[in-house]
């Protein structure tokens, strides 16, 4: 797997070095959690772009023929996101606890959130780039987003004060149940997309 | 002789396309062509052949070992692979293939792969991208040849390479074989690569097999009769396995066993052979 990893951590490194760099330059802003949080999101989402480049080149096919497993070649995908996404966050929490004198209390919770939803968009994200192919997951994620914001923003609407959730007895479990969920979610992500692998082998859509 | 691929009745139904019932063994130290017109079923044998295409029917085995069983990911070690493209992404370089099969295969050998770079006059830190189709190509034939592969499958590896590039290429799967225990598997539609590096041919035709022979044997045993037509209708027309027409005569294929008394058998060529079952096949 570690050549696969190689071969995604250069091929991303080319596209998005000079992003990246500016991105971690914008992470020492001072008390300012957004760009962190948004770094992290970004790393997950190079997965995809990852996956992308993969169904460009056709590389899947030339993959397939080299000594991996299906589950190797499904997996390392899932480890190269976690590795994006902890070097990120590592790195938002340095710049903010360190460098800008943000709590790290906060810094780590608000990190942490940001990474759980990275993952658990990704557990979504990749299945179905390998049921549909790229562009059209991108198409239904972009769609999923589209929904969730606009039933956001009709909860938003019903309910007229917010606070009542943020005040909720369970909203207190949050903080475990998020990583839990997300660890969850993972796990049942790798075994879909192995089996959706297996499947586009026996029908030859490599 | 153990064979370095041995496919029983492997059968692969698509919509509009079959590959049907295919009997094949390619004997350890041969080299064993693959031919047949475009769509013809090659690409798709190769695929099942590395398992990255699900099988209707058959068994095939691979260097000894059954290629769904879990050890074939240990043989997938001993093969190297030429595909008709070369699909590495195209923003990598010589340098970061070599990075990238180094911790892919345990015995990629980074001096041999360098040296063949050097060999071929491959740059190291130029995009994959920015390369011309015989320089692709002749990258994928220096990373499959740098793993010490006991096997080599090779799909249209020659096709649209200028003939100097495709003789110098021919001669290394020539030289790869002087081991006794290396194998090629070569699909091609250009013949005359086949013709001149092959132990047997084999002829895939709209999925299906239709011949699978010794090439020196196929030589032998196949002539070229030129009957008129007074001669053809005393020929059976069985015994007729291809043939041409012109203005006052016609070409047929037979074996020589077959050639009745009066004709006189011509020496033919692969080329020729082909061709003329391949028209047979499909006015059947």
């Amino acid at each position: 797997m570690k050549g696969l990893l190689l071969k995604d951590l250069t091929v991303l490194m080319k596209q998005t070095r000079i992003f990246l760099i500016l991105m971690a330059g914008f992470c020492c802003i001072p008390r300012n959690l957004f760009f962190p949080c948004f770094v992290v999101l970004y790393t997950g989402m190079l997965v995809i772009s990852s996956m992308s480049f993969d169904e460009g080149s056709k590389w899947s096919l030339m993959a397939a023929m080299m000594p991996y497993s299906p589950t190797a070649l499904v997996m390392e995908k899932y480890v190269l996101g976690l590795l994006l996404v902890g070097i990120a966050g590592a790195w938002g929490l340095l710049a903010q606890s360190i460098f800008a004198g943000q709590d790290i209390l906060v810094t780590a919770f608000g990190i942490g959130a940001a990474v759980c939803v990275t993952l658990l968009l990704l557990s979504i994200q990749v299945p179905l780039m390998h049921r549909f192919g790229v562009e059209k997951a991108r198409l239904i994620i972009i769609l999923g987003c589209g929904a969730l914001g606009a039933g956001s923003a009709l909860l938003g609407n019903l309910v007229d004060n917010l606070d009542i959730i943020a005040d909720a007895p369970w909203m207190r479990y949050v903080a475990f149940l998020l990583p839990a969920a997300t660890v969850v979610c993972l796990g049942i992500s790798v075994w879909v997309s192995v089996r959706l692998y297996r499947r586009k082998i026996k029908k030859g859509l490599l | 002789m153990r064979n370095a691929i041995e496919v029983k009745g492997l059968t692969k139904s698509y919509k509009d396309f079959c590959l049907q019932d295919v009997t094949l063994a390619l004997p350890s130290g041969s080299i064993l062509g693959l031919v047949g017109e475009n769509g013809a079923g090659k690409t798709t044998l190769i695929q099942l052949i590395m398992n990255t295409l699900g099988r209707d029917a058959g068994e095939i085995a691979v260097l000894g070992e059954d290629n769904q069983s879990p050890e074939f990911l240990e043989v997938k070690e001993q093969i190297g692979i030429v595909l008709d493209e070369a699909y590495f992404p195209q923003i990598l370089t010589a340098k970061n293939v070599n990075r990238l099969l180094k911790y892919s295969y345990k015995n990629w050998q980074e001096e041999q792969f360098y040296s063949y770079l050097h060999r071929f006059g491959l740059p190291e830190n130029k995009p994959f991208k920015d390369f011309s189709r015989g320089m692709k190509m002749k990258l994928a034939i220096a990373t499959a040849l740098s793993h010490q592969p006991k096997l080599l499958i090779l799909d249209e590896a020659t096709s649209g390479l200028d003939p100097l590039i495709r003789d110098e290429i021919v001669d290394l799967f020539y030289d790869f074989t002087r081991e006794e225990d290396h194998s090629v598997l070569i699909s091609s539609h250009i013949v005359s690569d086949l013709e001149k590096i092959c132990d047997y041919i084999a002829f895939l035709h709209k999925g299906r097999l239709i011949l699978m022979e010794e090439k020196d044997k196929l030589l032998e045993d196949y002539a070229v009769v030129r009957a008129t037509s007074e001669q053809l209708v005393k020929i059976e027309a069985r015994k007729i396995l291809g043939r041409k027409k012109a203005d006052h005569w016609t070409d047929c294929l037979m074996k020589r066993e077959n050639v009745p008394q009066g004709l006189e058998p011509e020496r033919t060529t692969i080329e020729e052979i082909i061709l003329l079952m391949g028209r047979e096949a499909q006015t059947k």
